[in-house]
């Protein structure tokens, strides 16, 4: 009987304790999980779904690499009951694109530090008392150390905590349990995974993302030649000719 | 029977006659300012610890005579009855003024003109054709006949004058009620050291807020704010003493409520000179909420810990730290992109903002658009290329104004990245036959994130 379960146990050792994985496979989740809303990468996660309480990385070649778009999905369901903290923002974010989201626009809070010291504490004091349902901090520069003691707050809570930092940062080694990569693709949004508890994630993802129902404008005409002398629209006789006169013929078609 | 004693005057403020009111509560709890004349005291549970109404009268007259900020010209009546005692206070010098029996004062009234009773106002020709004209004469009318031919609130003025009617005993005939004084507390403390360095003034604060949140509890108060004003160093250039502010968006009473604050506050403080002692105000408070005792953790008690995490992000972050969204009514999206620093979160009176496509609006919103440089008839962003996707999408705002006045189009272009901004053609020369030479003018204005 002994031999038998000491058998089993060997087979399968993730059994052991739930902090174990096999190196194949996507490790169980440590604590809660939300759906990210992307099914395509919901099966590359462990627990299918972003991870609450844990620090999750997102490294941007800049800013506007779909980032938002990734987390739009959580955001949308998250902000229904509770609060949405955007940390040091690079950006007053738009108001309007907020709603158009729909995601509920009382619950979203600014917050600027001024300092990465500050940042940190800041993220501490919301994670330590689980204020929001999301924390998401524009941290630059951070030390390792810092992103340990932000991984450990974290813990104490159920916030979708995200750190947004430079690509570069992708070489230095972090805490955080879920790293990814992000770069801007005309149709959407490639990731990597760069860390994860599971497999090593080696090609790259694409998130279709641009899938809205409909275009809110008329596209430009793929021939049109030039930027510059895009449709304008109303009657507006006066500006024809003179448009005419600036555009230069030898410029370049639009390309999608 | 009660007893009143009316402090009238025509000539003062309402700001003298809170000062009035406040001096007053030293005689009697019961005091009330009827706006635009006086002051009425009820003093009958007064009269034997000042003792006797002669003296207590005595008393209040020194008082408002020595008050500094005081009402000017005032005189003094005293009656059984509030309305009684405003009616003799306001009689020219000479007449009898103080009576303490009812009698008495339907004695002093009744040669009186009903001119003096402002209830009669609105029956005087009535009255005088009857030949009614003294308060006397009414007095002797038949009360059945007076009843029907008069309002009920007329009835009720001239019983509550003569205290015909023991209704009036603890209530007062003032649109204001009864005056409640502000409560304010003051506190002073040496610190033992001379401090130079700020946070070091949390240990010499902490006493003082302890001692000033017993005062709130005592008196079963809150707050929202506290202040702490730093004397410095005396001498020929002594600085002048500066202000913390421990601000609260709910009203508390614990110390650790405003220790917690002032904490945070005190690293970003920077001490003029060495600081020899505190002082500690609390100006205004409010009646303290009850405390939750329900056995499960409420909606209430998780916006009062949010708050808490709030008030303790701005305490060591800058007042203007935390931003809400406070979207306005306006034309050019920069402008209806407002963030406000408005100091409770609370949920925004806005009209809802308009129902747009998801993707028509980009996520980041530059504060001011940023001028685009062209290259071969191409705007260009950071030295690439910026081809265009959508639009345009014309946003004008500004033509009834002889300036503002913008005439934008809006298109969504990408980068050969793939990234996606949010730009627009400013349009000149709209009036007809004018045209800019420098040609169209490309602005960046947001980032599709």
């Amino acid at each position: 009987m002994a031999i038998c379960s000491r058998s089993s146990t060997v087979s399968s050792p993730e059994h052991i304790h739930p902090a174990l994985w096999r190196g194949t496979r996507l490790a169980r989740p440590a604590g809660p999980v939300l759906g990210t809303g992307h099914p395509a990468l919901d099966n590359e996660l462990p627990g299918l779904g972003w991870p609450l309480g844990a620090l999750i990385e997102c490294l941007l070649p800049h800013n506007g690499s779909g980032e938002l778009q990734l987390l739009k999905p959580a955001l949308q369901q998250l902000s229904l009951s509770r609060r949405i903290a955007l940390l040091d923002p690079p950006m007053p974010p738009n108001i309007q694109c907020l709603s158009n989201w729909e995601i509920n626009e009382q619950h979203v809070l600014c917050i600027h530090t001024r300092s990465a010291g500050n940042l940190v504490w800041a993220a501490q004091l919301l994670l330590q008392h689980n204020t929001c349902g999301a924390l998401l901090c524009w941290a630059p520069s951070l030390r390792p150390a810092a992103l340990r003691q932000l991984q450990l707050a974290a813990r104490h809570s159920t916030t979708l905590f995200v750190v947004l930092r430079p690509l570069s940062a992708a070489r230095t080694a972090s805490a955080a349990p879920l790293r990814l990569a992000l770069a801007p693709h005309p149709n959407g949004l490639m990731l990597h995974i760069v860390k994860r508890a599971g497999p090593l994630h080696d090609r790259p993802l694409l998130l279709c993302l641009n899938d809205d129902a409909g275009h809110a404008f008329p596209a430009c005409p793929g021939g049109h030649p030039s930027a510059t002398q895009a449709t304008m629209p109303g009657p507006s006789p006066a500006l024809a000719p003179s448009l005419a006169r600036g555009a230069s013929p030898a410029s370049s078609a639009v390309t999608g | 029977m009660a007893l009143w004693v009316y402090l009238y005057s025509t000539k003062a403020t309402p700001a003298q006659w809170q000062a009035m009111a406040g001096a007053m509560w030293h005689y009697t709890p019961l005091v009330a300012i009827h706006p635009g004349h006086g002051l009425a005291l009820n003093i009958h549970a007064s009269l034997s610890l000042f003792k006797g109404p002669l003296a207590l009268l005595h008393r209040i007259r020194r008082t408002a005579r020595t008050l500094k900020n005081g009402p000017p010209g005032m005189s003094t009546g005293m009656a059984p009855t509030e309305s009684g005692a405003a009616l003799l206070a306001g009689l020219p010098a000479g007449h009898p003024r103080h009576v303490i029996q009812p009698a008495t004062l339907a004695r002093r009234a009744a040669p009186l003109p009903l001119d003096l009773f402002p209830a009669a106002q609105a029956y005087l020709p009535w009255l005088h054709s009857l030949g009614c004209h003294t308060l006397g004469q009414l007095l002797s009318l038949p009360r059945a006949g007076l009843q029907q031919r008069t309002s009920p609130a007329f009835m009720r003025a001239l019983d509550a004058l003569f205290g015909r009617h023991h209704l009036t005993v603890q209530t007062t005939t003032s649109p204001d009620g009864w005056f409640v004084p502000h409560n304010r507390l003051h506190l002073r403390h040496s610190t033992d050291i001379h401090i130079t360095h700020a946070p070091a003034l949390l240990a010499q604060a902490a006493p003082l807020v302890e001692q000033a949140c017993q005062w709130l509890f005592q008196h079963q108060l809150a707050t929202h704010c506290l202040l702490l004003r730093l004397l410095y160093h005396p001498g020929r250039h002594a600085h002048p003493a500066s202000m913390i502010t421990i601000r609260r968006t709910r009203a508390g009473w614990l110390p650790a409520h405003f220790m917690a604050l002032l904490e945070q506050q005190l690293p970003r403080h920077e001490l003029a000179d060495t600081v020899v002692g505190l002082e500690l105000f609390i100006s205004h408070t409010e009646p303290r909420r009850t405390i939750n005792t329900s056995l499960f953790p409420t909606a209430g008690q998780q916006q009062e810990q949010e708050s808490h995490v709030f008030d303790l992000l701005r305490a060591r972050l800058g007042h203007d730290a935390l931003q809400v969204p406070a979207p306005q009514a306006h034309y050019l999206p920069e402008q209806a992109n407002h963030w406000s620093t408005a100091c409770a979160v609370r949920r925004s009176t806005a009209l809802p903002l308009p129902v747009l496509p998801a993707s028509s609006r980009p996520f980041w919103l530059l504060p001011q658009p940023v001028t685009l440089a062209i290259r071969s008839n191409r705007p260009c962003y950071q030295g690439t290329p910026l081809f265009l996707e959508q639009g345009p999408e014309r946003i004008e705002s500004g033509w009834w104004q002889a300036q503002g006045h913008q005439q934008r189009d809006y298109f969504v272009a990408h980068d050969t990245r793939g990234t996606r901004y949010w730009i627009y053609r400013q349009r000149h020369g709209h009036q007809a036959g004018v045209h800019d030479p420098a040609g169209p003018v490309w602005f960046l204005h947001g980032i599709f994130a």
